[in-house]
């Protein structure tokens, strides 16, 4: 027999063996500090003018600004235009965060995955993963979400989105190189902060603060069926 | 140097070789556990659709057992597809696809569950199922196009039972449609030691079927598999090709 053949025996061998039941390791359920984000979230106000955690508008780039009141104004009149959301298309990140609508948060040792009632999205947030270049990402809706621990506290990086939709139902608009920290801390067990810092040099002159609270709803809560194209035929036809 | 090369490839082709025999990815990021938990009513986790069939076929190969109705609709779906003007189901208009309509997608979909609920999260257009795990149907059901779900454990099976199915969606994608009084139990539970989970769907709607039928889907464990994102209504970047989906 070669010593090629012999390798490649050897090799086989421990493939088959790789594959042969075993003892299964279960994965270790989350800790109890990190399970108390799981649940189902209301968020608490009314949040359609995004403002900085000082109350003023974001440090825009002087063609951000000049976009922003464009949004602002063609709403005022009636007539909003750039609301991806209207067409019932997905809101983006954060905005997707400022909707009245619950969340279920689901806490696993390796994901945290928000599901929203508002048009049914699921947000799939991957702990332990390094956040990817833009490179490395496709433009999505929601971009993709890396996240891990500090101390109780979720911080979650998103990053890798399309450009088309707008950082608040106003019109705050962000570039592909929109990237998202949010920090979820649980003031207490049933009040959950989310402070998100924006950061897009292309939009913003700097990076800037916003911060929402929810409030925790019964686990009891069930979720309508959120179907925006059948509730909003206008916005199926205007495609 | 040429032998030692010749080593390297042949062991390289062995390790794949091995690997496909077992059904697995070769050299794929794992997300998870190789298995699924050996716990039988740890159903979370990412799993898909094997045997992708457009056509449902009953658990024994014929077609359901059809009233004089149910037969008219499912032949006029099938004569229109054929005169190149088919007939629109939910799917079609980025509604939901249904029950037990999107159990029988080419695409994965990831279980969570929760006390009050088993979550099912499916890539398809990003439609979800909630089936409460703590209660039974309301007297007056609202219909909606998921139906309400109710589930509950018998020994090592999670059943389902759903009722209040939007009329507008359809039971599999050529023209087996269904009407208000669709009742669909399911009957999930693990196989093949953790690897795949089975799905037996019993469909029973007296107004489109002489008597109850059955079909069986079963889905693959995949830890190297992460759900996608699927926004039907920007048209499918994604289309599946042959049942499989590419650009992944």
């Amino acid at each position: 027999m070669t010593r090629p053949m012999l390798a490649a025996l050897a090799a086989l061998g421990l493939a088959l063996a790789a594959n042969a039941p075993r003892a299964h390791a279960e994965p270790p359920a989350a800790p109890a500090d990190q399970m108390r984000l799981q649940g189902i979230w209301q968020l608490v106000g009314e949040h359609s003018t995004i403002k900085t955690v000082d109350g003023r508008l974001p440090p825009f780039k002087p063609a951000a600004k000049a976009r922003y009141e464009a949004a602002v104004a063609a709403r005022r009149a009636g007539k909003p235009i750039g609301d991806t959301a209207q067409k019932c298309l997905p809101p983006g990140l954060p905005r997707a965060m400022f909707y009245p609508q619950p969340v279920l948060i689901t806490v696993e040792p390796k994901q945290v995955t928000f599901l929203h009632e508002l048009m049914h999205l699921h947000r799939m947030v991957y702990i332990g993963d390094a956040l990817p270049s833009n490179d490395d990402l496709d433009q999505n809706w929601l971009g993709f979400s890396a996240g891990r621990w500090e101390k109780g506290d979720l911080i979650v990086q998103s990053r890798g989105f399309n450009d088309v939709t707008t950082i608040d139902t106003a019109g705050i608009p962000h570039s592909t190189d929109l990237l998202l920290t949010e920090k979820l801390h649980l003031a207490d067990k049933d009040t959950l902060v989310d402070t998100i810092t924006i950061d897009d040099p292309k939009t913003f002159a700097a990076p800037w603060q916003t911060r929402v609270t929810f409030k925790r709803l019964p686990d009891t809560t069930e979720f309508r069926e959120y179907v925006c194209t059948d509730v909003n035929p206008e916005a199926v036809a205007a495609k | 140097m040429a032998a030692s090369r010749a080593a390297r490839i042949s062991a390289a082709l062995a390790v794949t070789l091995g690997m496909l025999a077992a059904g697995a990815a070769p050299a794929a990021t794992l997300y998870r556990p190789a298995v699924s938990s050996a716990d039988p009513h740890d159903l979370s986790g990412v799993w898909f659709l094997l045997h992708y069939n457009r056509v449902i076929p009953t658990v024994d190969g014929t077609p359901p057992p059809f009233t004089e109705r149910g037969k008219l609709e499912w032949a006029r779906r099938i004569m229109a597809e054929a005169n190149g003007a088919p007939m629109s189901d939910a799917s079609t208009h980025c509604w939901p696809h249904g029950t037990p309509r999107v159990m029988n997608s080419p695409y994965p979909l990831q279980i969570f569950q929760t006390p009050q609920q088993t979550v099912i999260a499916h890539e398809v257009a990003h439609n979800t199922r909630y089936i409460h795990m703590q209660r039974a149907h309301p007297a007056e059901v609202k219909t909606s196009f998921m139906g309400d779900s109710v589930g509950r454990w018998e020994g090592d099976t999670l059943v389902i039972d759903t009722v209040g199915v939007d009329p507008r969606t359809w039971i599999d994608e050529q023209g087996v449609i269904h009407g208000p009084k669709l009742h669909t139990v399911e009957r999930i539970r693990k196989i093949d030691g953790g690897k795949a989970i089975e799905d037996v769907v019993t469909v029973e709607d007296p107004d489109f079927f002489t008597k109850p039928w059955t079909f069986r889907d079963t889905y693959a464990w995949r830890p190297d598999l992460r759900i996608a994102e699927y926004v039907c209504e920007e048209n499918n970047r994604n289309a599946p090709q042959d049942g499989v989906t590419v650009a992944r």
